[in-house]
């Protein structure tokens, strides 16, 4: 993969970048609530989203598949008592 | 929630609970009563994972798209597509998904983008001009890589447009 970034764009579009890691969000929590109160809406398609489950001891098989890239691979989650 | 420790108020034993929780590839993890959220009723346990979620409102909200704009977010995978989800509405201009893989960009549209593109041969850049009418207004960035990056920015509308970054950590 490449490491260099060419940002001459960013210069020529006077584009406004926003850095979206959530120490950008002044208040994660309130981002955690509007996040569930929108899950609670179905505002979120998770059947779609979550693709596999994983017990603790596959994890292993998780991290594989998550750098699989392999078609349908979407979201791994784990579930302690699978 | 197995157990409370003195003094949380706001939540007891049988709550179903998310939040931001490290050390939690396991059957019980400590938190403070700070760091979560009920899960809401009706809602699958195994739906609310909160953390990547609280990302999306994180993101949208720094999207904050105007009535009628143009919206395109680079990268389909689960941060995209989320975003997607949370970013519909009927006012925008258009609502552009851009991948090179088709079977996401399928996922974006039975989600909610208006376009999927990338995955054809046909430039995306050209593509977005012609859906726009000059570039998006804003773009998600979600493919933490420079190439997205760089299509991010071709992609994007002259002039104080909004770039989102979120695919790098």
């Amino acid at each position: 993969m490449r490491d260099q970034y060419y940002l001459r764009q960013f210069a020529f579009k006077g584009l406004i970048a926003h850095q979206a890691h959530p120490h950008y969000s002044p208040d994660v929590m309130a981002d955690y609530a509007r996040a569930l109160a929108a899950l609670g809406r179905g505002v979120f398609p998770m059947d779609l989203i979550v693709t596999e489950r994983y017990s603790l001891e596959q994890v292993g098989d998780g991290f594989e598949a998550l750098i699989s890239h392999r078609e349908g691979f979407l979201k791994g989650i784990v579930v302690p008592q699978l | 929630m197995a157990q409370i420790g003195s003094g949380v108020t706001r939540f007891k034993e049988g709550d179903r609970v998310t939040g931001g929780i490290s050390k939690a590839f396991a059957t019980h993890a400590l938190a403070a009563e700070k760091d979560l959220l009920p899960v809401p009723a009706g809602v699958d346990l195994q739906h609310a994972i909160g953390e990547p979620l609280m990302c999306v409102s994180n993101i949208v909200r720094a999207a904050a798209p105007k009535f009628g704009d143009h919206v395109a977010v680079v990268g389909c995978g689960q941060m995209g597509l989320l975003a997607i989800a949370a970013l519909k509405q009927a006012g925008l201009g258009s609502l552009i998904a851009v991948d090179r893989i088709g079977w996401r960009l399928e996922l974006a549209i039975k989600i909610g983008a208006t376009h999927a593109i990338g995955a054809d041969g046909k430039n995306p850049v050209e593509v977005v001009e012609e859906i726009t009418n000059g570039g998006a207004d804003v773009v998600v960035e979600v493919t933490g890589r420079p190439g997205g990056l760089e299509l991010s920015a071709d992609l994007i509308r002259m002039g104080q447009s909004t770039l989102v970054m979120a695919g790098f950590h």
